[in-house]
């Protein structure tokens, strides 16, 4: 019910909605993104065994965004967020977004992650979902750039069927977080006419 | 198929006519029609290469008895149709297309019928026949109303409906002309509005609420083979159409009562969906079939009021409603613990313990919500309390997400409890769903607070660990609860043999006779007595396990609980795990997992009286693809043959994740037990209390298993402790009357062993109970059995004096050992009158009942003879055993008792002379 009056607010406003589900390696900062937008900032974390979720309004638009936990044991729980986010029963106002974040300063695992990537982009269910790659902790030294984390998880290969982009970030500072919402917010296919 | 229209007009069927129905009658024939029709189809041909083919792989002799009646009795259909004919003109065109399609169509309704049910299987797939026949005919008598041009599209409507159910087909050859002939009749003159007059009597009524149900339902196709699907896909896609809606076998009759309008409607309906679809396989159909029925099925329901759709209906709605509550449970679950567990870890508050937390699900998922296939409600009891209970027990947090929600594993058993409560097993077996009753869930958070106190100071507790507490609630369902908990039983370990132990022993009785039928049943307390079993353990494990119970058992009186059981579950390292039990008595329910097999589940094909619309269905059909229930064999998640997650933090559970046997010096023996105290949320209530008067009335009052839970948990820990003992201990007593017996070899190997020496009190207690109850139910004779009781315990005093009669003791002995109890309850009712028999003699007689039981001493001739007398005794041996560990009190189970009267009757007073021999 309430859902539902909340859809139809933002029709008459002309404000969007969106659902974001947020994955990643584990410690590539997701939760640390998700805090860090939803209350500007730089909280202590643990692991996330399970998920966050929060509603973050910013230029107009709602973003649901949902962080689930990236320890390998519970990735198999992943997909079960994907349906209804995205894909086949979407019939939330907007689109729908994946964020994938990685730790660029992580380059050994970073051919998991694109293993990872690989397999939730071409989820049937992900299908029309925007791709947007946070390459997190910029702030390090010797952080991979934006070119090659994008270079490194083969996106032009991976997600060729997706709009995608790759936005470096830095959690800690917020550096990059709103860009990459603000891209999303953009891209976002308006609703088919409902 | 247009084509197919065009080329029926022409007469050349007619030479064709003979062979093309001889070919519907032999299945060999009919599937080379089939494979013909299928290859013609496709083409813009096929009528005319099916005609070619045809004559040559038939015979035209076996041209159906059917078909002079059909002549005969179209003709009186075509005679009133003609009025219509012009009318019909228009339509029966429509039908052509369709019906060319039937061809393919046909076989699948075919196979439908054929899947339904098995009897209408047969009826049906003639009925296919006559549809295509029938609709045949309506075109020859617009064309004209020529018998030969009828038999003509007869013979060709007659392939279409073989290739299909060509299988089925070839059952019933003979009958099916019959059939047919009444159909058609009927059939023809139905459409034309003309008076029902052929009606096939019986098959006509039968067949009705069969149609409606097929008719409007998408499951139709559903009901179609594989290889009819795989047919469909082959021929073009407007035989598809045509087959699924128009020719389910059932519908023959009533299709013609609306042909036009019905088919039009089915047809499109059908036809969307199936050109859209992939082909599906049986599995998938069903499924689909099942969820939808699910949603839209209460209102369906009340709708339909055919007595036959509720039968039905209901029997499909309860396996979807269990899988569907089972998957809400589980969606529910990895919401919340994942919720629960993402944030940081903080004390607990009182508030937790009250806590609850209410959540909606649906297919779109909200804000905090993610989607879920169906709409549910789902609440969260004391999350927080929970989450520190299952720290407590050391599950890692991922674990226990991981396996618990990632598959859906339902225990083959749906209901093992007397309870009504369900059974769910989590992947990997480590984790169980338990569905409980209003009355237990409230109380067991009423007694979370002491509970989770207990947990903290006894981590090492014997009670079931509770890991969560929640509610499911289906849109119009009733409100479900239930407690996630440990699984006692290893996922790497066959368990042999399983008791529920209470300390009662009225009603706790495993049908010995039953057990064959299910081997693998939970034995109660009267058969781990009878076969004389024990927990062995050796000292330390002892001590532990009898303190640890003992405390548990304190916190359950001090709650009031009642009517829990030792749950035992004993691995033969002997036997190891060869026998694979565990795969064969689970099933998985994998969303998304992988591709599996016919699960063979007995599902219903109900047909959904409304489709909702064809997107829907799609793509639920997809959803479920993947979700069958597939025995555990069968996929590629194997039972582990190792412990991945030694228990090593827990005494009890830390061998294997069992606590294994030791023997007297400790070290370590040759099973395993995986024990813990269950179905601990009984509470000492109003109900309780009434069971306890009421059966206070009819039994001993002790041993009834309602009685206050302060007795109620005195009794179970003495049962308890009376029956653990080491093995070395148990046969220390016996070789003690094995050396007795010695004295009297005859007898030695007949007499009954009493293991029980230590369980002394526990045992005695028990003996006595059984005692008053069987005076309570013999009336007579019950002051006998106590007073030989009491007697026995100075066992070894007269057993000389008394071993006079051997013959006439050893039947009684024997029939003891073989019949267990009665033989005892002989030995007492019979032993009463000789009052010099004392306690010690009884110990010599149960000594020798155990040497039997655990040797059976084989050279016992008696049996036959006594097997004779004794017929109605059941032929377990360890009854006897059982009766004599307890303090060994001749006192006979009831029935026993009963036929130890009768028997006392029948045998004077020998039997006790044999024991005193045996002494």
């Amino acid at each position: 019910m309430g859902a539902s009056i909340s859809k139809m607010m933002n029709k008459i406003f002309g404000s969007k909605e969106m659902r974001l589900l947020m994955l990643g390696l584990d410690a590539a900062g997701k939760t640390t993104i998700l805090y860090k937008l939803k209350l500007d900032q730089d909280v202590t974390t643990i692991p996330t065994v399970g998920f966050n979720v929060e509603t973050v309004t910013y230029k107009n638009t709602k973003f649901n965004v949902w962080d689930v936990g990236g320890q390998d044991k519970i990735r198999p729980l992943w997909r079960h967020y994907f349906s209804g986010m995205l894909g086949a029963h979407n019939s939330v106002p907007g689109t729908q977004g994946l964020i994938f974040v990685i730790d660029s300063n992580d380059r050994d695992r970073i051919d998991e992650a694109r293993t990872e990537l690989t397999r939730i982009i071409q989820d049937r269910e992900m299908k029309d979902a925007l791709l947007l790659v946070f390459a997190n902790k910029q702030d390090l030294q010797g952080a991979m750039r934006p070119k090659e984390v994008s270079d490194k998880l083969q996106l032009e290969k991976i997600a060729k069927d997706h709009v995608w982009k790759v936005e470096p970030s830095c959690a800690t500072t917020g550096e990059g977080i709103f860009e990459g919402l603000a891209w999303l917010s953009n891209n976002v296919k308006l609703p088919a006419a409902k | 198929m247009p084509s197919f229209v065009a080329e029926r007009d022409h007469s050349t069927y007619g030479a064709s006519q003979s062979l093309l129905n001889s070919p519907s009658r032999t299945s060999a024939d009919k599937q080379l029609l089939g494979r013909e029709h299928a290859e013609s189809l496709p083409n813009g041909d096929t009528f005319s290469i099916m005609n070619g083919k045809l004559p040559n792989g038939t015979t035209t002799q076996s041209v159906p008895n059917g078909r002079p009646v059909h002549s005969s009795s179209r003709d009186k259909g075509t005679s009133q149709n003609e009025s219509s004919v012009s009318e019909n003109r228009g339509w029966s065109f429509d039908f052509e297309s369709p019906y060319n399609k039937s061809s393919g169509g046909c076989g699948n309704s075919g196979e439908q019928s054929s899947r339904d049910d098995g009897y209408f299987a047969s009826t049906v797939n003639f009925e296919e026949q006559d549809g295509c026949r029938t609709t045949h005919v309506k075109l020859g008598s617009v064309n004209a109303t020529d018998g030969t041009k009828e038999a003509r599209w007869d013979l060709i409507s007659a392939p279409a409906p073989d290739q299909a159910s060509g299988p089925t087909r070839n059952l019933q050859p003979t009958q099916g002309s019959q059939p047919d002939a009444n159909l058609q009749v009927p059939n023809s003159t139905y459409r034309v509005s003309s008076p029902p007059a052929f009606n096939h009597n019986s098959p006509a009524s039968q067949q009705h609420p069969y149609r409606l149900q097929h008719r409007h339902t998408l499951e139709v196709p559903k009901v179609s083979t594989s290889r009819a699907r795989d047919f469909q896909n082959q021929n073009s896609t407007d035989d598809v159409v045509t087959a699924s809606g128009r020719f389910s076998p059932n519908t023959p009759t009533r299709r013609r009562g609306s042909m036009s309008l019905a088919r039009r409607a089915t047809r499109s309906i059908h036809s969307d969906m199936h050109l859209e679809e992939v082909p599906q396989d049986e599995d998938v159909a069903r499924w689909a079939e099942h969820i939808r029925q699910k949603r839209a099925s209460k209102r369906k329901r009340k709708e339909d009021e055919d007595d036959d759709r509720v039968v039905v209906g209901t029997k499909v709605d309860q396996n979807h409603v269990n899988w569907v509550t089972a998957y809400n449970m589980l969606t529910g679950i990895r919401f919340t613990v994942s919720r629960t567990n993402a944030k940081m870890d903080r004390e607990l508050t009182d508030a937790d313990f009250e806590a609850k937390h209410k959540f909606s699900f649906d297919i779109t998922g909200n804000e905090l919500t993610p989607s879920a296939k169906y709409d549910f409600k789902f609440k969260d009891y004391a999350p927080w309390v929970f989450r520190h209970l299952r720290a407590t027990f050391r599950l890692d947090p991922a674990d226990y997400l991981v396996s618990l929600t990632s598959k859906y594993i339902l225990s083959e058993l749906g209901s093992p409890g007397k309870s009504g409560s369900f059974f769910y097993f989590s992947r990997d077996y480590k984790y169980i769903i338990k569905t409980i009753h209003h009355a237990e869930h409230k109380f067991l958070r009423r007694i979370l607070k002491d509970y989770y106190n207990h947990v903290q100071e006894n981590p090492n507790t014997l009670l079931s660990q509770f890991y969560g507490l929640h509610r499911v609630k289906i849109p119009y369902g009733r409100k479900i609860h239930f407690v996630v908990m440990n699984n006692l039983f290893p996922p790497h370990r066959d368990i042999h043999r399983t008791f529920d132990l209470k300390g009662s022993t009225i009603g706790r009785d495993f049908k010995e006779e039953d057990l064959e039928a299910n081997p693998r049943a939970t034995l109660k307390d009267l058969n781990w007595l009878r076969r004389n079993l024990h927990l062995e353990f050796g000292p330390t494990k002892k001590k532990a396990f009898i303190e640890q119970m003992q405390k548990d058992v304190k916190l359950l009186q001090r709650l009031k609980i009642m009517d829990y059981s030792l749950l035992v579950g004993i691995h033969d390292l002997e036997r190891g795990n060869e026998e694979n039990l565990r795969d064969k008595t689970l099933q998985v329910f994998q969303p998304g997992g992988e591709d599996a097999e016919d699960p063979g589940a007995n599902m219903l094909m109900r047909t959904p009286s409304k489709l909702e619309n064809a997107r829907k269905a799609k793509e639920l059909r997809q959803m479920i693809k993947t979700q069958k229930p597939i025995p555990m064999d069968q996929t590629t998640s194997k039972m582990p043959d190792e412990l991945q997650d030694p228990k090593k933090n827990f005494y009890f559970y830390a061998d294997d994740g069992g606590f294994r046997a030791t023997h007297e010096d400790e070290t370590a023996g040759e099973e395993i037990y995986y024990l813990g105290i269950i179905d601990c949320l009984t509470h000492y209530s109003l109900i309780k209390r009434a069971e306890h008067f009421f059966k206070g009335l009819t039994n001993q009052e002790s041993q009834i298993s309602a009685i206050p839970p302060e007795r109620y948990g005195d009794r179970f820990v003495r049962f308890i402790s009376g029956v653990t003992k080491t093995r070395e201990a148990a046969e220390r007593e016996k070789a003690e009357e094995a050396a007795t017996a010695i004295n009297d070899p005859r007898l030695s190997g007949v007499n009954i062993t009493h293991r029980d020496r230590e369980a002394t009190e526990t045992v005695l207690e028990k003996a006595e109970h059984q005692a008053e109850r069987s005076k309570q139910r013999g009336a007579s004779e019950e002051d006998v059995p106590n007073r030989e009781l009491r007697a026995v315990r100075s066992p070894s005093a007269e057993r000389g004096e008394l071993g006079t009669t051997l013959p006439v003791v050893d039947e009684a002995v024997e029939s003891s050992s073989t019949g267990g109890r009665s033989g005892r309850s002989i030995e007492a009712s019979l032993q009463p009158p000789a009052p010099p028999l004392k306690e010690e003699s009884i110990r010599g007689l149960q000594l020798r009942s155990r040497d039997q039981s655990h040797h059976r001493p084989p050279p016992t001739p008696p049996k036959d003879s006594e097997r004779g007398t004794s017929e109605e005794r059941p032929p377990t041996p360890p009854k006897d055993t059982y009766t004599n560990r307890h303090s060994g009190p001749p006192t006979p189970p009831k029935e026993e008792r009963e036929r130890g009267r009768g028997r006392d009757k029948e045998l004077p007073l020998p039997p006790m002379e044999t024991i005193v021999r045996v002494n």
